[in-house]
């Protein structure tokens, strides 16, 4: 497979199935994917079974528990782990980490950091202060400055089967989009580039709730119309909420943003689409997060962008509605037939 | 005393020996003994970065620009201090490139043409150079007491007695903080860049005495061409190592020579001062939008010396970047500062006619005296210095982040190899930017004087209902007041405000916050801007807050912008 351009080596942080997918991806781009996995179950998966989350593992690829190693080895590290265990896994490399390395993130979801005592149960108010995209937690925590961030509609599921998808590698480097691509395009992935890293950050971050939403829809029995009611609205909302954290407009209407909106709203195998049908059905929301072998970040970052409106004041409907059926056991339908007689302004404010 | 043997000596009052007594040893004495190595270099570089990769063509239209850009020049905004041979050398250089065959090769048009662009950035180089002679910079330093002795052209023989006799009093008006002994020492390691915020004409001065009350060699800094028109100041400044900057020339060659000499001089180890934000404050607010061609020359320096040092197995001359804020609570500019400021900021329908009151030399000079008579203070706030990187260093250079030791050179590390990426660099330069505007509120001493004018300017908008500043032009003076309770409760919650900041670590405070709110009043109602005719604030005789300009009080409220306080009026 390795071709002048191919590197040596490449590096993917965690070994969940979006982290599985990403380095089978880079397997035909680089002569070895080094993957970061702790646990004794995931090596072996990796090393022996060669097989993980029911994908199969290419030959190329080998686990290993040393970030010593795969830190000498790679300059660039692909990382795929969930945002609440993001900031102390860059603490744990940053003794090894160095201003030469590159990563690229494609986690679809924030860190927050509260004063002493408070968590997100207790908090009513979260100021953008407290709240971190992946690209700022290593900027805060390491050395490396060349950071990229990969977004856009993966279904894991999908591009492990070879289906066509893209996504962008969104970076303030040229450097570090070049890398991104020679890693990850394959004749069935396309990676299209863009220089708002920020953007797709939220973008990525924000539409997952929607994706909730949708799920919730789906779960009520509700069909199209009200589907693209959602998302038309939904898109509304990721904007008004990435505005004010920073994030310019024109991020959303790219794949990171619509692109990934009405993938994760219309499948049934996006996590948080699964969480929202779940709720439908009067689930529990303790209940569903146990028994999901992977996080879904949408219902962390309803928490999150709740509180964040609060703080600033801004109208956010159905992030609001999302919050009351999940936290305070607001009944779905209830929810459903108010956001129908909320008093929107007007169709299209944003542009 | 032998030339060479000239010493710096200890600034009176403030401790500080000098960091390298002998002024000839000095890395601004010894590099611009060569003055002619350094010019020479800087002709070489500028040449190939214009020309190289660069067709025959687009070269020809280049100087053909140029020639014309200068010609329009010469014509319609001559200076006294221009050479009186620039029209015969622009129409020589004409004649020269016409000449040129216009059958030959490209390659042989090339030749031509880099020949003619050599001969206009040799020029372009020779007028921006300075010397530095430690002579006139002993002997200026000793006059004056002032390091820089910027604006010399403003004292008449008379008057300057009368500032020697005052001279004692300058380090008590004058006030250093932050890590200074730190700075010191990096002194005497890397080559320091010094970011200061600029509010005033008067800031250069106040940089020249505080650099040489630290006990640092001389920096080198970029002056306005415009200032060599004064013969009496053009000698001095010629001789203490500033460089001229021409803002009329903006053609491509001159700005390339313009950023080379400074990337040159930080590469050789001078220390240098640039005022990031380009131009005094028009607004009086802190700058928060920096101009990054200076600052990006940075890192080309530091890349060539980390290149330098691996061909001879050496370690690096590192360069440290140190952030500074002044504050004082007073701008004798302010008034046309502001007006530019207002008129720019396409708001027409407020019309200005009123006479410019600046430019008066007995201005200056009675401001000087005010400045020493009252006790009205100033305060150079240093930042912590860091490398280019935004990293924090310690006294002997070493670059930490996350309390890890870093290697610099791996930030323009790719592949293993150290590589020039422009686009790398302008990203590491913007967010150096960003991060010095950042640092420019963190170390800010706020004053009374600040927060009385912000809050009662901000008082009076909401007053009037209004966030319009013209519109507080249609109301009477009777009514432009606040009652004098209102606004001390109002100054107390603030007090509150920025007692907490400064725990956080947002800003600093000077002394007199840690007194009731009646005091930082009288204290800031008396101070802010004590020098203009008309008071920005006064009380009335009820004991009311009023303003007596509100363009000035406008302008120094516009000091606190940048700490986000409007939601707490």
């Amino acid at each position: 497979m390795s071709s002048n351009n191919s590197f040596k080596q490449i590096g993917v942080i965690g070994a969940g199935s979006f982290g599985t997918v990403v380095a089978n991806l880079c397997s035909e781009n680089a002569d070895e994917v080094l993957v970061y996995a702790r646990s004794d179950h995931r090596l072996r998966n990796f090393n022996e079974l060669k097989e993980n989350n029911g994908y199969t593992i290419k030959s190329a690829i080998r686990a290993t528990s040393s970030i010593e190693e795969i830190t000498k080895q790679c300059t660039l590290l692909i990382a795929l782990i969930p945002s609440k265990n993001f900031r102390n896994m860059v603490r744990d490399f940053s003794t090894y980490l160095d201003p030469h390395h590159i990563i690229i993130h494609g986690t679809k979801g924030v860190d927050i950091q509260l004063p002493e005592g408070e968590s997100l149960e207790t908090i009513e108010q979260i100021t953008r202060n407290q709240i971190f995209t992946m690209s700022e937690v290593i900027r805060e925590e390491s050395s490396v400055r060349r950071i990229g961030c990969l977004a856009g509609p993966n279904l894991s599921r999908e591009i492990a089967q070879g289906q066509p998808a893209g996504a962008i590698v969104a970076s303030k480097f040229d450097e570090v989009i070049q890398y991104g691509k020679r890693a990850l395009n394959t004749e069935r992935f396309k990676i299209f580039s863009s220089s708002d890293l920020l953007g797709a950050e939220f973008a990525g971050v924000l539409k997952n709730i929607f994706a909730i939403a949708s799920g919730i829809l789906f779960g009520l029995g509700f069909g199209n119309n009200a589907r693209a009611l959602l998302i038309t609205k939904g898109m509304h909302e990721m904007l008004h909420l990435g505005n004010k954290m920073g994030a310019e407009t024109s991020a959303f209407l790219g794949i990171a943003g619509i692109g990934d909106l009405v993938a994760t709203c219309s499948s049934e195998l996006s996590r948080n689409f699964t969480v929202g049908k779940r709720i439908a059905n009067n689930e529990g929301i303790d209940e569903i997060m146990e028994d999901s072998s992977e996080v879904a970040e949408g219902v962390r970052s309803i928490q999150i962008f709740y509180h964040f409106s609060k703080e600033e004041k801004i109208s956010v409907p159905i992030t609001d509605m999302l919050y009351k059926v999940i936290f305070q056991s607001k009944d779905p339908i209830a929810a459903v037939q108010e956001l129908m007689t909320f008093n929107y302004s007007s169709d299209v404010s944003f542009l | 005393m032998a030339k060479d043997e000239l010493l710096e000596e200890t600034a009176e009052g403030t401790g500080y020996y000098p960091v390298i007594p002998r002024i000839r040893d000095w890395p601004i004495a010894k590099i611009y003994q060569n003055k002619n190595d350094l010019v020479s270099t800087v002709v070489d570089r500028t040449l190939t970065k214009l020309t190289t990769g660069v067709s025959a063509d687009k070269l020809e239209d280049d100087i053909a620009r140029t020639y014309y850009s200068e010609i329009q020049r010469i014509k319609r905004q001559p200076w006294r201090v221009d050479p009186p041979d620039e029209n015969d050398f622009w129409n020589s250089l004409k004649k020269d490139t016409t000449k040129i065959d216009p059958g030959s090769t490209n390659e042989e048009k090339k030749d031509k043409y880099k020949e003619v662009i050599e001969i206009i950035v040799q020029r372009y180089a020779d007028e921006i150079a300075g010397t530095f002679e430690p002579g006139a910079y002993h002997f200026a330093k000793r006059f004056l007491s002032f390091g820089f002795a910027s604006l010399l052209n403003a004292f008449q023989a008379k008057n300057i007695k009368a500032i020697w006799d005052h001279r004692i009093y300058i380090q008590d008006r004058i006030k250093l903080h932050g890590d200074i002994e730190k700075i010191r020492s990096l002194a005497k390691k890397g080559t320091i860049v010094l970011l200061p915020t600029h509010f005033s004409n008067l800031d250069s001065i106040l940089l020249g005495w505080s650099i040489h009350a630290m006990g640092l060699p001389a920096f080198t800094y970029g002056a306005g061409l415009n200032l060599y028109n004064s013969k009496p100041f053009a000698y001095f400044m010629n001789r203490l190592g500033a460089y001229k900057v021409d803002r009329r020339k903006r053609n491509p060659f001159y700005l390339e020579t313009l950023k080379t000499y400074s990337t040159v001089s930080v590469e050789k180890g001078i220390h240098s001062l640039f005022f990031p934000g380009g131009t005094r404050s028009r607004s009086g607010a802190i700058e928060n939008k920096l101009k990054l061609g200076l600052l990006g020359s940075v890192f080309d320096a530091q890349r060539n010396n980390i290149l330098k040092a691996k061909e001879e197995g050496t370690e690096p001359k590192k360069i440290f970047v140190v952030p500074l804020t002044m504050s004082y609570h007073f701008v004798l500019e302010a008034k046309s500062l502001i007006r530019q400021y207002l008129k720019h900021s396409d708001k027409e329908k407020y019309y200005f006619n009123r006479k410019d009151e600046f430019n008066s030399k007995t201005k200056i000079l009675s401001f000087i005296f005010q400045l020493i008579r009252k006790k009205s203070d100033i305060y150079l706030s240093y930042g912590d210095p860091m490398d280019l990187f935004g990293n924090e260093v310690d006294e002997e250079g070493n670059s930490y982040s996350n309390g890890k030791q870093v290697d610099i050179s791996k930030y323009y590390t790719s592949e293993g190899e150290i590589k020039k990426d422009n686009q790398r660099e302008t990203v590491y330069t913007r967010d150096l930017g960003e991060l010095v505007a950042k640092r420019f509120l963190k170390h800010n001493i706020v004053l009374s004087s600040h927060i009385v004018a912000y809050v009662a300017f901000e008082m009076l908008l909401k007053k009037f209902k209004t966030d319009d500043f013209y519109a507080l032009f249609e109301f009477d003076r009777e009514e432009l007041y606040i009652e004098r309770g209102d606004f001390l409760q109002k100054l107390s919650e603030f007090q509150k405000i920025l007692l907490r900041k400064r725990e956080q670590g947002e800003l600093e405070l000077s002394p007199i916050f840690s007194t009731s709110a009646e005091e930082i009043m009288k204290d800031g109602v008396k101070n802010v801007g004590i020098f203009h005719n008309n008071k920005p604030l006064a009380f009335d005789e009820n004991g009311n807050i009023t303003s007596l300009d509100l363009e000035l009080l406008y302008y120094y409220h516009n000091r606190m912008l940048g700490y986000e306080l409007k939601q707490f009026i």
